[in-house]
This record gives structure tokens, sequence and C-alpha cells, in this order.
């Protein structure tokens, strides 16, 4: 039994009724719909992006940017300062992710069980889930081999250092280190929900609707009756008039971290959740850039074999923050978007890119406190992000040892991502960093991982999904992304949303068979 | 406390800033530079904008011009299918920095500065105390970045290999309807 992906040109206008609608397909949604299935129900997915395959993959930087990045990598918070990054596309996400799949670390979860009342999502309760994720994802460690030039020095600069680092955990198969992707991986080796759960779940009979955004829930007394979705017309990038509605026992939101809480306050369910749309992180993600004697090729190869994770914990005394908070990556971008990240203008900026093959650097997210929030005006989507004095002494703490790391990995030159360019002499003067106020426009800045807007937690004035990711006051509408953590996860978020779907898709399944 | 900062605001501001300049500079001169083809997200006046904010951004000697990269074309592309609200800042941005010079001591538009002003300006733009003029400065010199170092005829100069495995290009949907568009407005 096959099922289908069906695409913006063959979908007529109609009625579908299934057991449970999916919306969104990146790593929470394509997970929760596939163990959903396996559990028995039949399942539809909803994805306003198009269906690309691996086969329509070209690994030209701006072309795989039109495909796999929603936006075009072009969507930023409210005021500008920082670039928002999401996938809008069969696969969600996960087709343009590094591939990194960290478990949760035990201290997050227990943090957000002691802090914020999460249960059933224990160490002990995530294990099955993973261990079942790495054998199909064939999660592993980075070997050698799979090192470029940039994460090699990388290593020998954390050593020199002393600082605590690892091999970064792959979902990878067969990888042939071409470096895309961030442009998705068009050999297929990365293991994307695209060739995965996507996969399995429409060889085991799945529908998957592509091009098809999710519009309007109506509700009847705590529950979901139908959803209504609008036909994209691919081509154009806008709605085609063609309507879809869809009658289920159960709806689960997946649509990301930077939507999901948006989609809701769209429903108007803003009253009655008081903390829908707001708590959010994003990993704000500075990078520091720098020139080496000899050629990095920074392009190719897996991006981060090797992280620094001495510092992942901030710390505090008395309250006040003192160091750490954020893991340091090595940095990896093709020539166009390392462009747009290096500043300067002119001779300045050329001055590097055309030492391109020697140019390397490092990248970092911040744990940083979710201090987000997102607003809808009609269909505008604000997320207001003011990082705060612990967020920005956090992003400095981290510029630092950025700068002292690649001298250390003998860097020639290295500079900050901010407009001004600002160039670091020696490790040892980083007082231009303590300047930096980090306004918007001020440091070209992506963030990657969003978390929260749907925040999970037992207190509906303070969360908005209980443990068993349902939303507060409904008895068969559901959360199954990033935005339910209560925090950032400290670690690159997709393995947690996936093992936290498993546990989302144990609760529907009960739900379900109560009924 | 938050800064009271909306994207309506940010346009709103812009537009009236900007219209005011505008009609100064009008009085002057405010015929567009040169013909950009069609487009169907940039008028000619943005056009000319984007083209001369590359021109001081850009390498000079050696390399490709923005013309030869068709930066101003790629751009509107890119902008034709991000969501509204996207193309509705952007070209307000590009009108902000257009029509801000005067109030870092240039007189002119941004467009119709001498080179060597112009990169002053955006130099100083880039340090300015004004989080819209920053970021109007920052996201557009982004973009014009992407664009130029997207285009092959820059990467061999930088020691660029090329996209792994040197497959042909594979246009999706958006990007053959752009060209059936332009070709119809022709």
């Amino acid at each position: 039994m096959t099922g289908k992906i069906h695409q913006f040109d063959t979908i007529k206008p109609g009625k579908i009724k299934t057991d449970v609608v999916v919306i969104g397909s990146g790593c929470g949604g394509a997970t929760v719909a596939r163990k959903l299935q396996q559990q028995g129900w039949q399942v539809t997915i909803v994805e306003q992006g198009g269906y690309y395959p691996t086969g329509s993959f070209d690994n030209n930087e701006l072309n795989m940017a039109g495909k796999v990045s929603a936006d075009r990598n072009m969507m930023t918070s409210n005021d500008g300062a920082y670039n928002l990054l999401s996938g809008d596309n069969v696969g969600g996400a996960s087709v343009h992710y590094w591939a990194d799949s960290y478990r949760t670390p035990d201290d997050r979860l227990e943090l957000w069980q002691k802090q914020y009342g999460v249960r059933g999502h224990s160490a002990r309760d995530l294990k099955p889930a993973f261990d079942e994720l790495d054998k199909r994802l064939n999660v592993h460690p980075a070997t050698d081999e799979y090192l470029n030039g940039m994460n090699h020095l990388l290593e020998a600069g954390a050593k020199k250092l002393g600082w605590k680092g690892h091999r970064v955990p792959q979902a990878r198969k067969n990888c042939q280190k071409s470096g895309h992707c961030m442009q998705g991986c068009a050999f297929g080796a990365k293991q994307s929900q695209l060739v995965t759960h996507i996969e399995d779940f429409v060889a085991a009979g799945g529908e998957l609707y592509a091009d098809t955004r999710a519009k309007k829930l109506e509700f009847s007394t705590g529950s979901v009756r139908t959803l209504t979705c609008a036909v994209m017309n691919r081509p154009e990038a806008r709605e085609s008039g063609v309507l879809l509605e869809i009658e289920a026992k159960a709806f689960v939101v997946a649509t990301g971290g930077f939507s999901s809480g948006a989609f809701l306050l769209n429903q108007g369910l803003g009253a009655a959740l008081p903390a829908l749309g707001k708590y959010i992180a994003m990993n704000p993600s500075p990078i520091v850039h720098a020139l080496y004697r000899k050629p990095v090729i920074q392009w190719r190869n897996i991006p981060a074999g090797f992280g620094i994770d001495q510092f992942r914990l901030a710390t505090y005394k008395d309250g006040k923050y003192v160091e750490g908070g954020y893991l340091l990556m090595p940095n990896q971008l093709q020539p166009a978007t390392l462009a747009a990240m290096l500043p300067g203008y002119g001779r300045d900026h050329f001055e590097w890119m055309e030492m391109l093959p020697n140019l390397g650097g490092t990248i970092g997210w911040i744990d940083d406190l979710p201090v987000g929030h997102v607003e809808v005006d009609g269909n505008r989507r604000k997320l207001h992000y003011i990082p705060g004095e612990t967020n920005k002494a956090m992003l400095r703490d981290l510029l630092k040892k950025q700068v002292q790391v690649n001298f250390a990995a003998g860097a020639q030159r290295v500079m900050l991502s901010d407009l001004r360019g600002t160039e670091i002499k020696s490790p040892e003067d980083l007082s231009a960093i303590d300047r930096l106020d980090f306004k918007p426009g001020s440091f070209a800045m992506a963030s990657p991982h969003p978390a929260g807007g749907c925040r999970m937690g037992e207190d509906p004035q303070a969360s908005v999904v209980n443990s068993e990711h349902r939303v507060h006051g409904f008895n068969n509408l559901y959360v199954s992304d990033p935005s339910v953590f209560p925090t950032a996860v400290s670690v690159d978020p997709s393995y947690t949303i996936m093992a936290f779907s498993y546990i989302a898709a144990q609760h529907i399944d009960q739900q379900l068979r109560k009924k | 406390m938050e800064q009271a900062f909306s994207r309506r605001r940010f346009l709103k501001y812009a537009l009236i800033g900007g219209g005011g300049l505008f009609a100064l500079g009008a009085a002057f001169r405010f015929w567009p530079r040169k013909n950009h083809g069609r487009l169907l997200s940039l008028n000619r006046y943005l056009a000319d904008v984007v083209e001369a904010f590359a021109e001081v951004s850009l390498p000079q000697a050696g390399m490709p011009d923005a013309t030869a990269t068709q930066i101003v074309r790629r751009l509107d592309e890119e902008l034709t299918f991000v969501a509204e609200q996207i193309r509705a800042d952007f070209i307000a941005a590009l009108y902000l920095i257009e029509f801000a010079p005067g109030a870092y001591g240039f007189l002119g538009r941004m467009s119709r500065l001498e080179p060597d002003k112009r990169v002053q300006y955006l130099k100083k733009a880039a340090g300015s105390g004004s989080d819209y003029v920053r970021a109007a400065a920052s996201n557009i010199r982004m973009l014009v970045m992407l664009c130029y170092y997207g285009h092959p005829a820059t990467w061999k100069r930088i020691g660029y290999d090329g996209p792994f495995g040197a497959f042909p290009e594979k246009l999706s949907e958006q990007r053959r309807r752009y060209r059936e568009l332009v070709a119809e407005k022709s």
C-alpha cells in the first residue's frame, strides 16, 4: 500500500475525513504522523510548503534557498535584527539543517520538570525514542574523514586551551562530503525527515498534502471539528483560491517554533491562553570570521563534526551571570551567505572574500533566556525579541571565546560580524566586545532554533499545552514541535523535537482509543 | 523597557520622512539613471537605489560589476516570492536609505551621491544611532552581497570551485514563472 504526496497542480476543492490531521511536516510533524500511523491511525499531513524531492536539488545556494528555506531566509525579527531561519517545504527545516543530533541533556529535562512542571518527558521516558531514532536516522559521532579543515583547527584550538569538546552526533548515511547540508542534500545522505519519516509515512499509505496552508480551525465546545486549508499556487507563492476542509478526530499543530504560536493566536485562542505566543527563545548565533595561513575550505564536508561544550551551561553567582551558556562550533557557509554575513563594504569586504579558501571561523548558539513573543496582525506575524542584559552578556562571552579559540587555532586575523567589521588584534584585546550593545542592525546574526510560544506545563495561565501535548481546554488539539519547549534545549533541538513527538503520539493514541 | 518599534511605524516614518525628502530631491533630478528592464517588485527608481548601493558595496577592479551579475534582477526575483510584509519592509528600507543622507551631512539622495561620498554615508549609516537606519543599511547590504556572490561570475576570482557535483541548474516553478512574467511585461 502506497500513499501519495499531493501537490498544488492536482489538489481539487473538497472535503477529507481522516483520524488525525497533522499541520506541518518537519521534525515534529513528520515524526508524530509516522508514529500515529504505526499505531494504526489514518493520518493526513498538510504542509504549506512545496514538495522538492532530492532529485530537484542542484546545490546552487540561491536556487535552493527558494526551495527549502522559508521566505528565502529573508524573514527577520520585527526590528530587523535577527534573521529567522525555518523550513517551508515537505520535510521542514530538517531539509536544510546541519544534521546535528543530540539527545536532550538530562539537566535540561530536569529543569523543565522541576521549574515548569513538565511530566513524562524524563531521560528514561525519552530513551526508547532516541534508541529507535538512532537506528532510523543512522545517528553516530562524526569520524575524522568527515572533518574539514575548520573542524580540525577548532579541535586543535580547544585542546590548546584545555576546553572540553566532542564529536557531534550526525544523522547521515553515505555522506558525500558535499558541504551542501544547508542547501538540502542532493544525495539523500543527510537523514532529514524528507528521506526518513516522510518516506516511511507515504510508503505505508500516508497522504500528504503539500502546498496546503492551514487557515482555520472550527471549534465546538472544547473540541476542534474541522480544519480549513487554502491550497497554494506554488509558482506564484500565493493562495490559489482552492479550499480543502478536513474533518478529523484529532488535530496536531506542528508548524514550527516560529509559527505554531502565531497559528493558534490566529484562531482566537489568545484570550483563553495568556501564555500563547510568549516565552520564545531562538538561539541567536553570532559568527566570528578568521583568516588562516593555510586553506580551510569551510564550504566542503560536514559543517560541525566537532563542537565545544565546555560552556554549554551558563554559570551564575549571586543571581548574576558569570560565564557560558552556549555551544561553540566551526562555521560552514557557502560563499553567498558567507559574504552576506561578512561585514564591510567595497575593498574592506573583498579583502576577506578574495581569501575565501583561507577564510574560516566559528559560530555559536546561545542558550538564551526565552524573552521573545509573537503577535499577529491580520496576515502579518511579528516576532519581537529584545535580548535583555543576560542574553547580551552571553553573546559577549561567546564572542570572546570564539576569538580566543580562533587565535589558539592559529588564525592570522579575526573579525566580528558587527556592521562596523571590528577586527580583534589579539586574544587579550577583547575590550571592543564589551562595548557591543547588539542594537538592531548592528550585528549580523541568524536565529535557527526557535523554542517556546506554546510552552508546556500544567497551569493554563502560564502554559499552553499540558504534558500530554494537549492544548489546555481542548480534548483533541495538540502541539508537537519546539514551540512546546519551556526554554531552549542548550543543544541543537532537532532530536529533542523528534523524541518529544514520540511522547505526543503516545498520548494522542491513548486519547483516541478512549473515544 | 521594550522599545516601541513596530514595522508599521518603521514603514510610516520611512515613507513620511522619505516623502518630504523625495519632493525636495525631485526638484533637482529624479529620472532613473538607467533602464533596468522589466521588474516585478522594484520600480525603476528603487532599482537605481539598489544598483547605487551595490556599486560602492562590491569590489572594483578585476571583478564583475552589479550589472554583469544582474543584482537588480535577482533581488527583484527574490522579493517577488517572499511574504508581502518582507517585501514591503525591504522597499521601505530602500526608501529610507535613499533619502536619509541629509541627516548625516550629505546633500542629495544616496543614489546621486558621488561614489566616495556614498560609501562615507553608508559607513555612517552603519554606525548610526537610529535603529531604523542601521537595520535598513544592514539588511540591504546583506541581500546585495547574497545576490552578488551567488552569481557564478564571481566564483573563480574568490577561489570557490562552485556547487558540489556541478549539477545543471534545476529551476523551481517560481524561477520559471518569474521569467515568464518578466517576458509578459516586456
